[in-house]
């Protein structure tokens, strides 16, 4: 079986076995052992997979979005699946930072995979609060802020404002010394104003995307299906277009871009590489095939090799040379 | 829990639109439990796009092979059961298990709750009421209960004396394997929408006149257990809790995951005034009536 942890293959001579396949990736100052991350909110804090994951192979997890308090989340129904898609309307239920850092944080430490927290404020200021709580834990790799959760009512979407978004940025490079990634929302014309802005104030990738905002209706009944009534549309049915933004984006973005939405197979990804993402998230696709992110891991050295190239680092971005 | 990918042993109509389905899985089938279920996938298809959950019917042993598969009962209704009926043996399906926790007889709830340990009636007696699918957890469970069967390596310690078994159905025709139920400890009561068969009416109704503690004060239903509609199951809580009867109503849910990760299948648990979600897939499938809030209590 491939051993990514163990791997010595150079990026000159192409290699003839899939083993010595150089899987590495670097977006910006993180290190990865492979580009295969898990999701915010689709992986939970990990302990929840038992003996479904094995975290010595995957690329690191993402684990699902902190606030400064615990919330409750949305009332159910909060999914509904529509043509391969999933809309869901969680509201982020999570049990607050001081629970995260108290309880999940050290089991989470434990897994032998990069730690990417994932957090959200309600303002600038939570942001700002978030990320120093978090500044001096050990065993992080980086921070993902969660700028784009359209789940939460009356919450504002700071990605779609890229001035918001550069102080929120800024504030938390300020306060917090681990690199910074900024996803997301897709629902929004043009990318690349925040790109630049969240660029400008020192993140180190950028995340695209979170989920696009959709609905349900139950005519029958006469109203929306989800408690609600609106909810982030993910899964295969929105690759499409997250992979248009991504081949777009990486034309002109100052920062590597991670790319999530509709990933679940082995070219899934290897489209997202050509198309220019340095990393990928798995998503929805955790739901129904836990063990499709090492799948891909395991698939990956052998359609890199098969391209001509002995390191994954070759592909990201191909597609535009 | 594993992940694996099931080879199906036999996929047969059993009733009106009901079948039934047994999968060659044996880590899965020597690890459940009654009250436990999986979550079953067709082939790479993306709509259907997730997973569905099935409760488990029975394991099942091979001459060679102890525990060697698993059953489910389904009732083809939408986009992934309908794939189902079409599968043939021979062919496979990927398979997630086992989940959730298992049911709890009368000596692990006593653990708990001191009151019902001296009271006889608990471990002597249960009661099983179903709605529509809902009979599928009880066929292993009242095994486990009768003594007949171990599942993940436990057997009953001291088998229980009797079984009220409750069934409703629209009609006569979607009472599938009845004789699955048979046993000298099982009293069988049938009810249908159309009067085609047993009563005629609402199970629960059934039930209700049969059980009233006010009418029959000499009748106890020991441990109740429910599964079927969630209308059936609310009003069925609700009145065991007005009358002081235990009963563990087993949920359903949409399901995106079925493992705890996406938090999709929440269930206020509490009291009205303090309550909080736990999830149906980790912390269910079956839940005490008394803790539950039903939504139109609250808020
Ligand atoms: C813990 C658990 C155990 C379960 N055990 C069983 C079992 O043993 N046998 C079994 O047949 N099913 C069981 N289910 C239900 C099962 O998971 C699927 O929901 C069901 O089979 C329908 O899937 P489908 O893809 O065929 O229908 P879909 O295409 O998803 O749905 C078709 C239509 O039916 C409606 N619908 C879906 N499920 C139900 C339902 N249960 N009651 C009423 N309307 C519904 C949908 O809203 C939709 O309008 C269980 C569910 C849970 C959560
Ligand atoms: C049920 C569910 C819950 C999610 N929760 C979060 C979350 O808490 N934080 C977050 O940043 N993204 C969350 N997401 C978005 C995913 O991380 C991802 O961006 C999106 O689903 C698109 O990827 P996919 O198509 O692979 O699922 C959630 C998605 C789903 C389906
Ligand atoms: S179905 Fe995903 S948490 Fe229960």
């Amino acid at each position: 079986m491939f051993d990514s942890t163990n791997n010595n293959g150079e990026a000159n001579s192409i290699p003839n076995n899939p083993e010595s396949i150089d899987l590495r990736v670097r977006i910006g100052s993180i290190s990865l052992r492979n580009p295969v991350l898990l999701a915010s909110g689709t992986a939970g804090y990990a302990r929840e997979f038992g003996s479904l994951m094995n975290w010595d192979k995957i690329g690191g997890i993402v684990p699902k979005t902190i606030t400064v308090l615990p919330r409750k989340g949305n009332p159910p129904p909060r999914t509904v699946e529509t043509p391969c898609g999933l809309l869901n309307s969680i509201g982020l239920d999570n049990d607050g930072i001081d629970y995260f850092i108290s309880s999940y944080l050290p089991e989470l430490r434990k897994i032998n995979t990069a730690i990417i927290p994932n957090v959200a404020g309600k303002s600038l200021e939570e942001f700002g609060e978030l990320a120093s709580r978090l500044a001096h834990e050990p065993g992080i790799t980086a921070l993902e802020l969660n700028l784009s959760c359209p789940n939460v009512s009356g919450g504002i979407d700071f990605a779609i404002d890229p001035l918001l978004a550069k102080k929120i940025v800024n504030l938390c490079t300020s306060k917090c010394s681990h690199p910074i990634i900024a996803k997301l929302t897709p629902n929004i014309t043009d990318l690349l104003p925040i790109i630049q802005s969240v660029a400008e104030a020192g993140a180190t990738a950028v995340s695209i995307a979170n989920t696009f905002l959709g609905m349900a209706i139950d005519w029958r009944k006469r109203k929306p299906i989800l408690g609600n009534q609106l909810g982030g549309l993910s899964g295969p049915a929105i690759k499409p277009i997250v992979l248009r933004m991504v081949w777009q984006m990486s034309k002109v973005s100052p920062i590597p871009i991670i790319a999530v939405g509709g990933i679940g197979t082995l070219d899934d990804v290897m489209e997202f590489l050509v198309a220019g993402a340095s990393a990928v998230q798995i998503g929805t696709a955790n739901f129904y095939n836990p063990s499709a992110a090492t799948k891909i891991v395991d698939e990956l050295p052998k359609a890199i090799q098969e391209l001509g190239y002995s390191s994954l680092r070759e592909v990201i971005g191909v597609g535009h040379q | 829990m594993f992940q694996r990918n099931a080879k199906v042993v036999q996929n047969i109509l059993i009733a009106e639109k009901t079948w039934l389905l047994e999968l060659e899985c044996p880590e899965i089938a020597q690890k459940i439990f009654p009250g436990q279920f999986v979550m079953l996938r067709v082939k790479e298809t993306f709509d259907p796009l997730l997973n569905r959950a099935f409760a488990l019917y029975d394991v099942c042993h091979s001459p060679t092979h102890h525990y060697f598969g698993i059953q489910i009962v389904y009732v083809r209704i939408g986009k992934m059961t309908n794939l189902l009926s079409e599968i043939q043996p021979g062919e496979s399906l990927d398979i997630i298990g086992p989940l959730g926790k298992p049911f709890l007889d009368s000596e692990e709830y006593s653990k708990n709750n001191k009151l019902i340990s001296s009271d006889k009636r608990y471990s002597e007696i249960a009661t099983f009421i179903a709605g529509g699918i809902g009979q599928t957890p009880f066929r292993s469970w009242w095994r486990f209960l009768l003594g007949e069967e171990s599942y993940n390596g436990k057997s009953i310690s001291k088998p229980i004396e009797k079984i009220y078994f409750f069934w409703g159905a629209r009609a006569v025709s979607f009472f599938g394997r009845l004789e699955d139920f048979s046993s000298t400890k099982i009293e069988i009561f049938l009810a249908t929408e159309d009067g085609s068969k047993g009563f005629r009416g609402r199970v629960t109704d059934h039930f209700f006149n049969l059980f009233h503690p006010q009418i029959h004060p000499e009748k106890s239903p020991g441990l109740i257990y429910a599964c079927g509609p969630e209308p059936m199951l609310e009003g069925l809580g609700k009145w065991c809790v007005s009358h002081n009867l235990i009963c563990f109503l087993s949920l359903e849910s949409p399901m995106a995951c079925g493992y705890g990760v996406c938090n999709t299948c929440v269930v206020k648990i509490g009291n009205p005034s303090l309550w909080d979600y736990q999830k149906i897939c980790v912390d269910g499938p079956a839940f005490l009536a008394n803790d539950i809030v039903w939504d139109n209590q609250s808020n």
